[in-house]
Parts: C-alpha cells; structure tokens; sequence
C-alpha cells in the first residue's frame, strides 16, 4: 500500500462529493491508502493568486507543512487541475532559499513549518506513472459503452515549464485510460481550448462568450459526453451550457464524467 | 522566474523590472494569436498590452486599462513567447497591483472575504452535507478558522509594512 495525503480542495467535497466517493471506492483496488488532512482551500490559482501572490504561496505551504510526518513528507494526490497546479507550483517557488524562509517566518506563530517539499502529484499523473496502465486494467470488470470527448483543462499541463509536463499540447493520459475502460473517444476541433472558468465571477459575459467556442465544438461531434478531471471546468461548463443551450442553436447540453467516476463504475462500484 | 512578492518592492521599482522583463518582445504576436479572450474581445491583445507596457509612464497609467482583469489564465500566451516572456504572470503581478489600491473586481473582494471568514473559498452548507451523508463520506476535515484568520491576517499586512520601509 502507498500512503498518500488525500487533498480534496474546497469544490469536490462540497460540490460534486461522488468524485471523492469514487476515490475512496478505487483507492484500495490500486494499492492506496489515502489519508485526511486538515486542510485549508489550496487556494484556487486563479482568484486568490490574482488578489495577492504572497497570500496564495502562504496558504498553500500552510498545506504542504501539514504533511511533513516528520521528515519524510507524504506525497499529495490532488483531484483538482486548481489545487495540483497551485500545490505544486508552491513547492517549486519554495525550493528557492529565501522564499521558504520567508513563508516559513509566517506559518512560525500557527507551531509548523516545512522542513523537506513533498511530492505533489495530479491523480491522472499519478494513475499512468505510479500504479502503470496494466494494473488498472487487471481492475476492469466492466467495459464501458460510451463515445466520450476529452477536456483536460488549463492548470492539468500549463505552465508547463513549471509543471514538468511532457507534452502540454498533447496530453494523452486520459486518452490512454478510457482507452482500457472501453471508452470509444471521440476527438473535436477545439480539444486544447480554455472553457473561460477564472473569468466565470469577475466577467461572466466575456466567460460565456469564451466557453461558447469550447461547447459549440463538443456539440458539433455529438458525443455521449465529456470526460473531465477538474471540479472548477465542470462548474464552469455544467452551468454555462445551461444558459448557452437557450440562446444558441449551435450548443446543445451534455453530461459530464469524472475519471474517477468512470473508474469506479468499471471497476463494478455502483454510484 | 520573476519575483513572487510585488509587494515587496516599490512601485517605480516595479515599472522598471517589468519594462526589463519584457523588452525582449519582438511582437510577433504570436501570443495574440493563441489567446483565447482576443479571439472574442478585440481588446483584450496581449502584444499590444505588452506594448503598451513599455510605453507606460507609470503603473497607475497601467492600471487604467479595464484588461488588467480580462485574463482567462490559460496560459497560452507564456507558453507560445519564443523570447521567454511570461505575460500571464505579468497579468498577476499587474492585478495584485491593482487590488492593493483596491481597483480590484467586486468578485475578487466577496472571494477573498469569504476565504477570511471560512477559511475557504466555497464554504460547506446544509446541502453539502445533506449529499456526503447520502454518500456515506466522513466528516470533512478543516483547519482551525482562528489559525488560518490569523494566517491571512500577517500576510496581508506583511506587504503593507514591507511596503512602507520602502517608502520610508
Ligand atoms: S509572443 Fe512574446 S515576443 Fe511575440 S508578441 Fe507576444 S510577448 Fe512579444
Ligand atoms: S493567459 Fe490570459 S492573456 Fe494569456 S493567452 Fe490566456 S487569456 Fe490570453
């Protein structure tokens, strides 16, 4: 079993808890043991990193200093294209001296501090390049019927010279997944667009307006649905379709899939 | 990388260290042309943005332009600059810019306030829990409100007073 710090962030524990189900239900199947954290909100990369950068850095090494266990940190699976990219990209500003010091100054007061970074891994990352494809197919019990188009999302590759990822403008893990599930996947145009999520509360209109090239591609393929790997893109596009199905002729609704949804249902758990 | 903390340097100081940061720029626009806000906002350019930055006389002349806050933060442009040029994070530092002299957009200011009153940015409500009991999922775990108050309280206030040594 591999011990890993389960960090939920604030949306899929609130909003869309089947997906923290799911985890639980996959985790012992893949040889997990996931454990729970106190933790604070990441916090999203996007307003609170807008509002004030040395704030967002803070409140994230907070959470890395929540899984020191002493000096063998746990590593940190996020479910979350938000909380990986913002965990993540703490630790690697904070392998530079004089910021580590400086935050670890103002998490001095609350008795932690961050001795050693952990590893911070986004749960697609970590289902190809730790447990491998072949074991999640020895799990597979039931093959899927869907034809499903993809959204990976900004904050899974990008910045990718930060992030370490290998092909930003191709991802294909979850490509390789669904593959194993017997998804049929069905691709479109506009795979790699933005869906417009951070401008969602400070320019709705403009969000919308971004989102509607994102959706319009989908709909033109048809496809069962689409599988995704980020709470804050499903809020954005489950809401935005809502009111841009009305208007738009071009854009019809679909439904949304969680990987780990999809996982557990092929691994015969019934949600 | 640039440095994290725009709040530790003075404002001119700032100006310069973007100019020197994006000098390079040899408009080519290529990050034009993979910005996802240009292709339905006119605008919103990030080369003319660029250009605009290294024309300004100072970062309130900056601050002024309603664009500041019209980035989707996807990223492409940084990742599309052949000359290294990191415009997303410029927007960052420009929008930190423009909430300390509180320009900031109304969602910003409820987020934020939410995050100081909840300690997190969408805070847990009847129906929440109502659907993790359905669920049979444990309680969620959270941090100690007073903590993570006094937490954001020192940062914040850490800028200003770091601030105004500098001004000093
Ligand atoms: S891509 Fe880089 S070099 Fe080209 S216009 Fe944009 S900022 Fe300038
Ligand atoms: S990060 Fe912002 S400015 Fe850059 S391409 Fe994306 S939306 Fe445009």
């Amino acid at each position: 079993m591999t011990k890993m710090a389960l960090f939920l962030g604030c949306i899929i524990p609130t909003k869309v808890p089947k997906v923290e189900k799911a985890m639980r239900l996959i985790a012992p199947k893949l040889g997990l043991e996931l454990v729970d954290f106190p933790f604070s909100c990441c916090p999203d990369p996007t307003g609170v990193k807008s509002a004030n950068e040395l704030l967002w850095l803070t409140l994230a090494a907070r959470n890395l200093a929540l899984v020191q266990n002493g000096d063998d940190p746990l590593p940190i699976l996020a479910l979350c294209n938000g909380c990986f990219e913002t965990l993540k990209m703490a630790a690697i500003k904070l392998q530079d001296k004089q910021t580590l010091a400086l935050v670890n100054d103002l998490l001095k007061p609350d008795g932690i501090e961050i001795k050693k970074l952990p590893e911070v891994y986004h749960v697609l990352d970590f289902l190809i390049k730790e447990v491998g494809i072949d074991k999640i197919k020895e799990q597979v019990v039931q093959s899927l019927d869907l034809r499903l188009s993809i959204h990976y999302g900004c904050h899974y590759t990008k910045p990718s010279n930060l992030l370490g990822t290998e092909k930003p403008d191709d991802p294909y893990f979850m490509h390789e997944i669904l593959e194993v599930l017997g998804v049929e996947i069905q691709p479109y145009l506009e795979e790699r667009l933005c869906c417009g999520a951070a401008l969602r509360f400070v320019n709705n209109d403009l969000a919308l307006e971004v989102l509607k090239e994102k959706l319009t591609s989908i709909s033109a393929v048809k496809p069962d649905g689409v599988a995704i790997v980020c709470p804050t893109c499903f809020e954005a596009m489950d809401r935005g379709q809502k009111i841009l199905s009305r208007k738009e002729e071009s854009i019809q609704k679909t439904e949304f899939f969680f990987l780990e949804e999809l996982l557990a249902k092929s691994m015969g758990f019934d949600l | 990388m640039v440095s994290i903390v725009a709040a530790q340097q003075g404002r001119e100081e700032i100006l310069d260290r973007l100019k020197r940061e994006l000098y390079v720029c040899f408009e080519c626009g290529k990050c034009s042309g993979s910005c996802v806000v240009f292709r339905v906002k006119d605008d919103m350019n990030p080369r003319l943005f660029v250009s605009s930055i290294l024309e300004a006389s100072s970062i309130d002349e900056i601050l002024e332009d309603e664009n500041v806050w019209s980035c989707a933060i996807c990223y492409d442009c940084t990742e599309r600059c052949d000359q290294g040029i990191d415009f997303t994070h410029t927007l960052f530092e420009l929008k930190n810019l423009s909430t300390e002299i509180g320009k900031q957009p109304q969602a910003i200011k409820e987020e934020l306030a939410t995050l100081h009153a909840t300690g997190r940015t969408s805070p847990i409500n009847a129906r929440a829990l109502k659907k993790r009991e359905a669920l049979d999922l444990p309680e969620i775990q959270v941090p100690d409100l007073e903590a993570i108050q006094g937490l954001i309280d020192r940062v914040t206030s850490y800028g200003t007073s770091e601030k105004k040594v500098k001004e000093e």
